[in-house]
């Protein structure tokens, strides 16, 4: 009888019972043969094991691939193992063409809106009582132009009643002109109220009067002084330069207190990821949002996003073998998210947000910590710090994926 | 809905390999996934050089592409691809005529391997390269491609008798190869 063969068979899993019995009948009395045993139970393992050196070069299959005009994002997710500098670069930009396609979509809306909308400050303008830039308030039809005047303070608060203005519309420049000898007059009349329905001037509950500070030696009269209205209803006086740097905007309280941002993000995964991305879609990380503003603070809305999770996670097969998984698809998610603002004046704001959604595969929750840049009121710019986590489950057991990046893009209000 | 191309059968990819793309593209790739490392390994180890090597895998996979479409109707998708790549393998060897000396042989290394695993493995593949044909090539194709005796048999074109036969005297005619491996950690133990 030939053991060896026995042997062999016995590994292949070919031996019959009676052939089996026979074998380990003679195992158990022969320790050379307990030897082949094990010398070909190694080469079994050895043999098998092998075949793990032979994981492709990534340049090979990226070669194949594009010798086939396979596209990028299918060569990318069947390139196994990265070797080299070389194969590392290729395959970044590769894997991440998606990603620098929709980076460079936001960056270039970003940009493109900031430059379309932005104009510098020219301080060789002079100002003037342009009726499309400013509302004139006349309370007095004798007024005489004077410079060089003391610029009243303006507090947002009356004491006096009868001046409460509710209107519509917030109109952050209003040229004005102080009239002479005012001092017999309640300094809160010197908003007219017919003309300021006219003007439609002040935010709703704001109410605008004069602060006493203009004493009747002070009674001269002033020129086309210009106050700002800011979003907290403050209104201060501003300088010449002042004026000329923020042009009129007019929030018209008709608006539909909605925005709609267009961004990019970059994010770093925990851990880091070690297999190549399974596929990248030309917007990859690109997220459209749309939010509704409930004041100037509050707002709410709905978030769409393409955007990879790095998965690592431990499962076991049908014989109970335990098996580490790892993947690094891209999905679509749906969120709903919340965003307060604080810090917050018409230039510039911080704000916190949350967001709430899922993926095809689990659920998904965010943090953000961010800034608001609003040079102009219907365009702001975005740039903020987040945290996110994809919990999901597998064999009953839940696992999740945190990541942590850079969330930057451009706000259209409307 | 995003298909997982990962939860189809051979056959499935090769219905969609066949459809339009992108899906015959992320099928493709799939299928690569699958089987690329498993034909790297029969390639390399039957053509003992990295570099042809390389160039018959790339053509493997090429031929394959344009083939499937056309010529493939059942039987396994691996058997298919060996058939391939052996048939690449013998035009290659049948131009080269060429021997190869242990100085070409090319063994990839193992890292996940401990260093006595490694150089096991190491030894292995040197010895693996020493075998004839005949008996290399079964050997590969049952432990490398985790072929069936009748698979094996199909490609080679031989009786599974024949098969089985091939890969156990190619197993005895290594582990002559590696005795002095296997005496020396006798001795040490």
């Amino acid at each position: 009888m030939d053991y060896n063969f026995l042997i062999q068979e016995f590994l292949d899993g070919e031996l019959d019972n009676r052939q089996e019995q026979e074998l380990f009948a003679a195992l158990s009395s022969d320790s050379s043969l307990r030897n082949e045993l094990k010398q070909a139970i190694d080469m079994d393992k050895g043999l098998s094991k092998r075949v793990s050196a032979f994981v492709p070069y990534s340049s090979t299959t990226m070669s194949i691939f594009s010798r086939l005009g396979i596209g990028t994002a299918a060569g990318v997710a069947a390139a196994g193992t990265i070797l080299g500098l070389k194969d590392s670069i290729i395959a970044f930009f590769s894997s991440n063409l998606g990603a620098i396609v929709s980076t460079v979509v936001a960056i270039a809306v970003t940009a493109g809106s900031f430059l379309t909308f932005y104009n510098p400050p020219d301080t060789n303008v002079k100002p003037n009582n342009n009726q499309e830039q400013s509302q004139q308030i006349n309370s007095d039809n004798n007024l005489t132009p004077q410079n060089n005047h003391n610029i009243p303070g303006v507090i947002a608060k009356s004491t006096d009643n009868n001046t409460n203005v509710k209107v519509d519309t917030v109109i952050k420049y209003i040229t004005r002109t102080v009239v002479k000898n005012r001092n017999n007059e309640n300094s809160a009349n010197f908003l007219d109220t017919k003309q300021q329905k006219e003007i439609e001037a002040s935010v709703e509950n704001t109410e605008l009067a004069y602060n006493d500070i203009i004493s009747p030696s002070d009674a001269e009269v002033q020129s086309s002084q210009q106050l700002y209205l800011n979003k907290s209803n403050q209104i201060s006086p501003l300088t010449e330069q002042e004026y000329l740097s923020y042009p009129l905007s007019v929030n018209s309280s008709k608006s539909l207190n909605l925005s709609f941002e267009v961004k990019g993000n970059g994010y770093w995964n925990i851990p880091k990821a070690d297999v190549p991305l399974y596929n990248a879609p030309a917007f990859a990380n690109l997220q459209l949002s749309t939010l509704y503003a409930f004041n100037d603070k509050f707002s709410v809305g709905i978030d769409l996003r393409q955007e990879s999770f790095y998965q690592k996670f431990i499962g076991t097969n049908g014989l109970g073998e335990k098996f580490e998984y790892k993947q690094y698809p891209n999905y679509y998610t749906l969120s709903v998210l919340g965003r307060y603002s604080f810090l917050k004046n018409s230039i510039y704001g911080i704000f916190t947000q949350a967001s709430i959604g899922g993926t095809a595969t689990g659920g998904v929750g965010r943090l953000m910590l961010g800034i608001e840049l609003s040079p102009f009121s219907n365009i702001s710019f975005l740039l903020g710090i987040e945290g996110g986590m994809l919990i999901y489950q597998h064999q009953n057991n839940i696992f999740s994926s945190p990541k942590l990046g850079l969330n930057y893009g451009v706000a259209f209000n409307f | 809905m995003k298909k997982n191309f990962r939860e189809y059968s051979d056959k499935e990819l090769i219905r969609f390999i066949r459809g339009n793309k992108p899906d015959s593209d992320y099928a493709f790739a799939e299928i690569y996934d699958r089987y690329g490392m498993r034909i790297n390994a029969y390639i390399n180890t039957i053509m003992g050089n990295r570099q042809i090597a390389e160039d018959i895998f790339q053509d493997t996979f090429v031929k394959f592409y344009q083939k499937v479409k056309s010529d493939y109707e059942k039987g396994s998708l691996i058997g298919f691809l060996i058939t391939i790549a052996r048939n690449l393998c013998l035009n290659a060897k049948r131009d080269k005529m060429s021997t190869i000396s242990l100085d070409d042989i090319e063994i990839p290394n193992n890292d996940k391997d401990g260093l006595e695993n490694k150089e096991f493995s190491e030894l292995l593949a040197m010895s693996l390269n020493l075998l004839d044909d005949e008996f290399r090539e079964p050997i590969v194709l049952r432990y490398f491609n985790e072929l069936a005796y009748n698979d094996i048999a199909e490609i080679l074109g031989i009786t599974p008798a024949r098969a089985r036969y091939l890969v156990f005297t190619g197993k005895q005619k290594l582990r002559s190869i590696l005795s002095p491996y296997y005496n020396e950690i006798k001795d040490n133990k």
